[in-house]
């Protein structure tokens, strides 16, 4: 198979004071890519087998998920964004803040 | 969400290459609305108070930036934007490389066929790439628009097109023609008298809001230009295959080939600001060359930063500094009339307006729309919930 170029020519820029920071958010958000690809797979077989009782293969490849259940999944998509990132709301404290305090 | 394309080329991919892009999608608009409405908050209700009690209010975009730098909410706002960015193309890449003997399949039917709808498409194995095209990988598309894998490819315009729909969340009409379509449409709506026979898009990529110009008006003859064969090619079929007869050239717009007088109407669109300095002012001298007196050139583009709050500015920058387009902020500094004047074009004909999106309400409901002026706002050029569009150009 031929193969198209997937990364980019630039150098990326890290945004936080430790690249590794930057590198466990690309990490983090493939791994919810992939994670919100399974759960789309999941809710596809569960309507599945609630409407046949019984799975052939290619089965899942041609069901188109419900109205419902597309609209479920998209609010359960910005829930889980507002649940992952409920850090930068959250009020924070340096390592060193939170030690005085527990010291004090 | 991405929804289908309309046009023989859409490759959809399996049920997991969809869902994850239905997932980078979703996570756009969530960057894009909610986050960036919470980054607009956090600036305007704590860092820019704080910095006012001690004289320092950010007077321009470069110093919202520099006031937000180190704040964690930008940080995880740039992070996550930029890695959703590669995710977009990412996302399409894999199914396009899966599909595409079919793709390449698909498109050399349109290639080959007879052409029955008035189009063609001439390339010019010649053309040298400029450096802004062919150094960058713009939008940090890894191979842009033009990269090529295989003979006759189309890869890059499917790329292109593919991500675009990841990319923009359904906010840009149903074949990303809204900008097309508005565009053309203010112009039928604002100058009724004004028939053109001959409409040129420059860097018109895959060609998609060239059709918008050619089914606006059906009448005239409707050409796109691009430097890029593979977009072209790609351009062509889907041209073909949505029976809109368009004309497109391998041609770079700094120096067209095209006799003097030869359209009516130069558009352009997200085109200029990706060209240097020199490139935009040559481009703008030939678009005044090519048209015929009673003519007009109209660029749809962001906005100037002269009229944007400092805030807006640094908004809409953050593709220039870290979305690979170097010359976008560079362009948002200039006075857009000004450079109109310097490539030939006269003071009193030029003209600036904003406009609503066309494809998503009636025609009526725009017609009413667009005959009030329009104000900037936080909304314009901005994609997000409300977006509009702004023009500007100059009569000839």
């Amino acid at each position: 198979m031929k193969k198209l170029r997937l990364d980019t020519k630039n150098k990326r820029p890290h945004f936080f004071t430790d690249p590794a920071v930057d590198a466990i958010m690309t990490a983090l958000l493939e791994t919810m890519s992939e994670n919100q690809a399974l759960k789309e797979r999941i809710l596809a077989l569960e309507q599945l087998l609630a409407e046949k009782s019984l799975i052939e293969p290619g089965d899942v490849e041609k069901v188109k998920l419900s109205e419902g259940i597309s609209q479920e999944l998209a609010e359960e998509q910005q829930q889980f964004l507002h649940d992952a990132f409920r850090a930068l709301n959250a009020p924070m404290q340096s390592r060193s803040q939170r030690q005085a305090e527990i010291d004090e | 969400m991405p929804q289908p394309l309309k046009h023989d080329l859409f490759m959809a991919g399996n049920r997991r290459h969809q869902a994850k892009q239905d997932f980078v999608s979703g996570l756009r608009a969530f960057i894009l609305n909610d986050m960036a409405n919470g980054m607009k908050s956090r600036y305007e209700q704590g860092i820019a108070p704080a910095l006012e009690q001690h004289g320092q209010t950010p007077a321009d975009g470069p110093a919202v930036h520099n006031a937000l730098k180190d704040d964690l909410y930008f940080k995880f706002y740039s992070s996550m934007r930029y890695n959703t960015q590669e995710m977009v193309w990412r996302s399409v890449q894999h199914p396009i490389e899966e599909n595409l003997d079919t793709l390449q399949s698909q498109a050399s039917k349109y290639l080959e066929q007879e052409d029955s709808a008035g189009s063609s498409l001439k390339l010019d194995p010649d053309l040298k790439l400029p450096s802004n095209v062919a150094d960058i990988d713009v939008h940090l598309a890894p191979g842009a628009y033009h990269e090529e894998i295989c003979a006759d490819d189309v890869s890059a315009g499917a790329v292109y097109d593919h991500g675009f729909n990841v990319f923009s969340f359904g906010m840009m009409g149903e074949n990303h023609d809204d900008i097309g379509h508005s565009m053309a449409n203010y112009i039928k709506v604002k100058f009724p008298d004004f028939q053109p026979r001959d409409i040129l898009d420059m860097g018109c990529t895959i060609g998609h809001n060239t059709c918008a110009w050619a089914k606006t008006f059906p009448d005239a003859r409707t050409t796109g230009i691009d430097v890029a064969a593979a977009s072209l090619r790609y351009a062509h079929a889907r041209a073909r295959s949505q029976d809109c007869p368009v004309h497109f050239r391998q041609m770079d717009a700094t120096t067209m080939s095209f006799e003097d007088n030869s359209f009516d109407v130069v558009f352009s669109s997200m085109f200029l600001h990706e060209l240097p300095k020199k490139g935009i002012l040559s481009t703008l001298r030939e678009a005044h060359r090519v048209l015929r007196p009673g003519g007009i050139l109209l660029n749809m583009e962001l906005p100037p930063n002269s009229e944007l709050s400092p805030y807006d500015s640094f908004y809409l920058d953050w593709d220039a500094y870290y979305n690979n387009e170097p010359y976008y902020k560079k362009f948002r500094d200039q006075n857009f009339f000004s450079l109109l004047s310097e490539a030939g074009f006269q003071d009193e004909k030029h003209l600036s307006f904003i406009t609503p999106q066309y494809t998503y309400m009636s025609h009526d409901d725009y017609v009413q729309a667009v005959t009030s002026t329009g104000d900037f706002d936080e909304n314009t050029g901005r994609l997000a919930e409300g977006v509009q569009w702004f023009g500007f150009g100059s009569w000839k």
